[in-house]
């Protein structure tokens, strides 16, 4: 109990799962001065986190990232994304907690750091009850198996959506007949009562948010670039939990209307723009010098991240399951890696980026898996690709010097 | 006109002076605890070889891993840039170069001109870089410049496979314990850093002729290794440590003339 | 019916998923590759250097000068790893694609339909290759040649387990069993079942001394390095079971052979392939723990080693709760991360210091 940092625990979990807590972080958020779609993210965050941690009333189901949130949204049923929470736990400074825990569990080193966090910060209390879990089987073989295993621990049922990486017809009747199952198998354990009505609804909702992000997209396309990379670092998270939900319109159209005025009044986030950069998968979710590093001294201005891609179609509100099981298996990190090198030499044009960097996050094998191939296929197309190896919820595990040099000599090679 | 080109490295750096065309001087110091210190003893000592002041000097500008330190420099340049600058200066038909540091290893694409056209750095573990070579001289109780020509005695190889530097150690001292000779295990040492190289090389694709630069490339085991598991014969500079100092020179120039 | 040829195209298998006798249907011969590379840092041209060991070395064994003699490879979606390997494979490695079989990871009757038709999607992309054309006659036959296969494999294992076979003999006749032609295979392992009848059991009784000693359970992916398995048995102990495609992760029971139309047998092999032991693509936790847990009870383990492929996710990431779950039942789990089939000196001490705190307890 003398720990300092036992002492921050335990004042952290008794914030998240208490009423009064969570409107004195909010209260503590509103006052700080924030972007406003950070307002609005920070909102939704604490609101999911009141409806998670401090109240019974829904159900709560922890799962991976790429289950469509309209799917939560739309059956009444708190979505709870350990992966989202352990970069917001690192950009707290929380990561080293999380790692060490994970240690202790007797999860070998070498397995992804966000994966390891999540696993950790459960057993330190730091996240919500469970009362089911989902998880989605593509993209990244860890987040599945480390939900099945939290599953398992706390004794809760866990479904697994078996999803194809080929895309094709097939592939959208099995992943369909599955989310049939999956909410018969919920209406069955959480007891909750299945309304079309209202998937229906949060499609909708869905697709308007949609459309705002394509708004912000095309926006982006501006030169100078309007918006600062590093600022976008917490896009993934938007993207896979806020569709469905009213925030998702709010946070678009305030992040639409923020990016417009950066453009409109001649202001871009980044004052120094020499090169164009594209960035492949994550960024440290903690502050870092790497992308201030980038961006201030080097002028290296991210116009795109990868992850901040709308991939999937306009949802078909008249056939919510098929259009859903269509977003899970159209995701562009599913199947081979060509689906991702054409994405991003798509993008690469689109955002008029002279390079590309990927950040390879230590661990994750099929973002870093078959890099050579990737970058061979963006190099055919004139494209140089700069590979940083680091972690984005370990700050130990990033070594800014040897990162800093990458940086630099790809910069001098663009110029 | 005279410019200076400062090479910090994580041991070792190097000051070179160039007018114009023609090297006049240069030097070769440990990095010792201070890159800063290091940088001034190295351009003193160069200085006095060339027999100028530091005065006479109309641009410094500073590489390596401890470019940062040097602030009396007038610019700081990565490596990769002063690298296929340099080897492009000493071998204008060179198409790629290697260097072995201390703390990162790198293979650059020289295009026309000596730019670097793409280049590949190890990543994060020091397997393929000289650290690597430093802890296994370490553990076998030999300095790293025997190294070279006690592998070069081996009539074989001993299998290293560790992926890390750390176990690659204690692998090390099990070879020694099962009896492997001193020369086996170094041969195999050579040969687990050179296939490392090379297997990172291969990502950049490697173009002959290659240059071989950096203070690695005096150690004769790794250069057979290397060229053992490139399939092309290496170009090892007279004074292969000089030719990132020799890089930031000619940056300067450019710099200073422009 | 006979098959096709007795010498079609040898085709590389990465995955116990990958019913045999589809292939062998078609003219091919199916095989499972194990690494053979002498210089595995060659991957690391194409693949991180902390990506699993054990599909770098598959990949490094297909880039040297010797590389083993196969016409073409079916690819699976078991895991990350099998994924970006084929990607890199595409484009590096100069033995052909034939296949991408997409293997469900749940065994319900919606993953076991799609399976089938899976199968017959498979089976029609290596005709085009092969020119042969799969049949009712030919499936069914080649269902029979390993279901003989499977049958001749239990009886060795049962005399492996009464102690009349030793150890590294068994598991060089199930690694045979997946490497050859099945009806050679099947002709040597009936040659060594034959001898086994022929001799008394009092004469052949290989572990008998040694059935008092420690009794291991190991767990691995495609195989635990014969390394391993001598390290344990030169002190004494004895392994009583393998989970890992080499033994109790590939299809044990018949397939039912009696199928009117390609759909039926087709359906048949699906069911028989997705409802094997459950492997940790899977994600069926309790299941696999339950599995483990009787498996180790059945063939009274004292303790378990799992023998796993360093960076290779599913195994390691399971491992915790594979540990906790064997250690509630009082036995004792040990973990290797391995690069390859050398031990080094402190995995030997290791295992050597793990079997002798078993021995003292």
């Amino acid at each position: 109990m003398n720990d300092p940092k036992d002492v921050r625990i335990r004042l952290l979990s008794w914030l998240l799962r208490s009423p009064l807590g969570l409107r004195l972080v909010q209260a503590l958020l509103a006052g700080r001065p924030q972007k406003p779609h950070h307002h609005v993210s920070a909102d939704f965050f604490l609101e999911m986190a009141r409806a998670a941690y401090a109240s019974r009333t829904r159900p709560v189901v922890w799962s991976n990232i790429f289950v469509p949130s309209e799917l939560f949204w739309g059956l009444g049923i708190v979505p709870f994304f350990p992966e989202t929470w352990a970069g917001l736990a690192a950009s707290m400074g929380l990561s080293a907690l999380g790692v060490s825990q994970a240690a202790a569990l007797g999860y070998p080193v070498d397995l992804c750091t966000v994966h390891r966090s999540a696993a950790g910060l459960r057993v330190s209390r730091l996240f919500p009850r469970m009362d089911a879990v989902v998880a989605t089987s593509h993209t990244c073989d860890l987040a599945s198996q480390m939900l099945s295993n939290f599953a398992h621990a706390e004794g809760k049922p866990f479904f697994l959506l078996d999803v194809p990486q080929r895309e094709n017809k097939e592939a959208v009747d099995y992943s369909t007949a599955q989310l049939q199952r999956l909410i018969e198998h919920w209406c069955e354990t959480l007891g909750i009562v299945f309304d079309l009505d209202r998937l229906r609804h949060a499609l909708h909702l869905s697709n308007k948010a949609r459309t705002l992000a394509l708004e912000v997209a095309m926006l982006r396309e501006a030169q100078p670039a309007p918006l600062r990379g590093s600022g976008m670092r917490d896009q993934l998270g938007m993207l896979t939990a806020m569709f469905g939900h009213p925030s998702g319109i709010r946070y678009y159209q305030t992040l639409r209307d923020y990016t417009r005025q950066r453009i409109t009044s001649s202001q871009p986030e980044q004052t120094l723009q020499r090169v164009r950069l594209y960035w492949m998968h994550l960024m440290p979710y903690f502050e870092s010098e790497l992308l201030s590093h980038l961006e201030d001294d080097l002028g290296g201005v991210v116009a795109w991240e990868e992850v901040s891609t709308i991939w999937w179609d306009e949802l078909d509100e008249r056939d919510p399951l098929r259009s859903l099981a269509r977003k899970m298996v159209s995701l562009f990190f599913n199947g081979p890696i060509q689906r991702r090198a054409e994405m991003a030499l798509r993008l690469i044009q689109r955002y008029h980026c002279q390079g590309a960097i990927h950040f390879s996050h230590w661990g994750c094998r099929q973002s870093a898996g078959a890099l050579h191939v990737l970058r061979a296929r963006l190099r055919q197309e004139g494209v140089p690709l700069l590979i940083l190896d680091g972690d984005c919820i370990d700050p130990s595990n990033l070594q800014l010097g040897p990162l800093h040099t990458r940086l630099e000599a790809f910069i001098e090679m663009l110029l | 006109m005279y410019v200076a080109g400062i090479d910090i490295g994580s041991t070792s750096g190097e000051a070179l002076i160039l007018e114009d065309e023609r090297i006049v001087g240069w030097s070769i110091v440990d990095t010792g605890y201070s890159s800063r210190r290091a940088a001034e003893e190295a351009l003193d000592l160069a200085l006095s070889h060339s027999g100028i002041e530091r005065t006479q000097l109309q641009r410094i500008v500073a590489t390596g891993y401890g470019r940062v330190a040097v602030d009396f420099a007038h610019q700081q340049v990565t490596e990769i840039t002063c690298y296929a600058r340099g080897a492009y200066f000493l071998h204008p038909q060179v198409q790629t170069v290697i260097d072995i540091g201390g703390q990162d290893s790198k293979v650059v694409a020289v295009g026309a001109g000596g730019r670097p056209l793409d280049f590949a750095m190890n990543d994060k573990c020091a397997a393929g870089t000289g650290r690597f070579l430093e802890v296994i001289a370490r553990a076998l109780q030999l300095s790293l410049p025997e190294m070279g020509d006690w592998a070069l005695r081996a009539k074989q190889a001993a299998e290293i496979s560790s992926t890390c530097t750390v176990f690659a150690e204690s692998e090390v001292v099990t070879l020694v314990a099962e009896g492997a000779t001193r020369e086996e295990i170094v041969a195999g040492i050579c040969r687990s850093i050179a296939r490392r190289v090379a297997a990172m090389a291969a990502r950049v694709g490697v173009e002959p002729p290659v240059m071989f630069a950096g203070g690695v490339a005096r150690n004769c085991g790794v250069v057979r290794a290397l060229e053992e598991a490139l399939g092309h014969p290496l170009i090892v500079p007279e004074e292969p440590q000089i030719v990132g100092a020799l890089g930031a020179a000619l940056v300067a120039r450019d710099g200073a003339t422009t | 019916m006979k098959a096709y040829t007795d010498n079609g195209p040898t085709v590389g298998l990465f995955s116990s998923f990958v019913p045999r006798e589809l292939l062998f249907a078609l003219g091919c011969v199916p095989v499972r590759v194990f690494p053979t590379a002498t210089k595995p840092t060659l991957a690391e041209m194409y693949l991180p250097r902390n990506f699993c060991a054990l599909t770098r070395n598959l990949l490094a064994s297909f880039l040297e000068e010797e590389r083993p003699r196969i016409q073409a490879v079916i690819f699976t979606d078991d895991d990350d790893s099998s994924r970006r390997l084929r990607d890199v494979w595409a484009e590096y490695v100069p033995v052909p694609i034939w296949g991408y079989l997409e293997v469900p990871r749940t065994n319900d009757s919606l993953a076991i339909r799609r399976f089938a038709s899976l199968l017959a999607d498979l089976s029609r992309e290596i005709e085009s290759h092969t020119g042969n054309k799969l049949t009712v006659g030919h499936l069914r036959s080649a269902i029979a040649v390993y279901n003989e296969q499977r049958h001749l494999l239990e009886s060795l294992k049962a005399s492996w387990l009464r102690g009349n076979l030793p150890t590294l003999l068994y598991r060089n006749l199930r690694r045979l069993a997946l490497t050859e032609h099945p009806q050679r295979a099947n002709e040597a392992l009936q040659h060594q079942v034959n001898a086994m009848s022929a001799s008394m059991p009092s004469e052949v009784q290989v572990n008998k001394a040694t059935d008092a000693g420690t009794r291991l359970l190991l767990i691995a992916e495609l195989a635990t390095p014969t390394s391993v398995v001598r390290q344990i048995e030169s002190t004494g102990a004895r392994v009583v079971t393998e989970v890992s495609d080499l033994d109790e992760l590939s299809v044990a029971q018949q397939v039912p052979e009696k199928g009117e139309t390609l759909e039926d047998l087709l359906a048949s092999l699906a069911e028989a392939h997705l409802t094997k032991p459950p492997a940790p693509r899977t994600r069926a936790i309790r299941r696999r723990l339950d599995y483990l847990a009787q498996l180790a009870r059945d063939r009274g383990a004292h303790a378990v080693i799992c023998a796993y492929s360093k960076f290779c996710d599913l195994p390691l990431a399971e491992y915790p709760l594979l540990q906790a779950e064997m250690e509630r039942v009082g036995i004792p789990v040990l973990l290797l991360e391995l690069e390859d089939e050398v031990l080094s000196g402190q995995h030997r001490t290791r295992i050597e210091a793990f079997l002798e705190m078993i021995r003292h307890k």
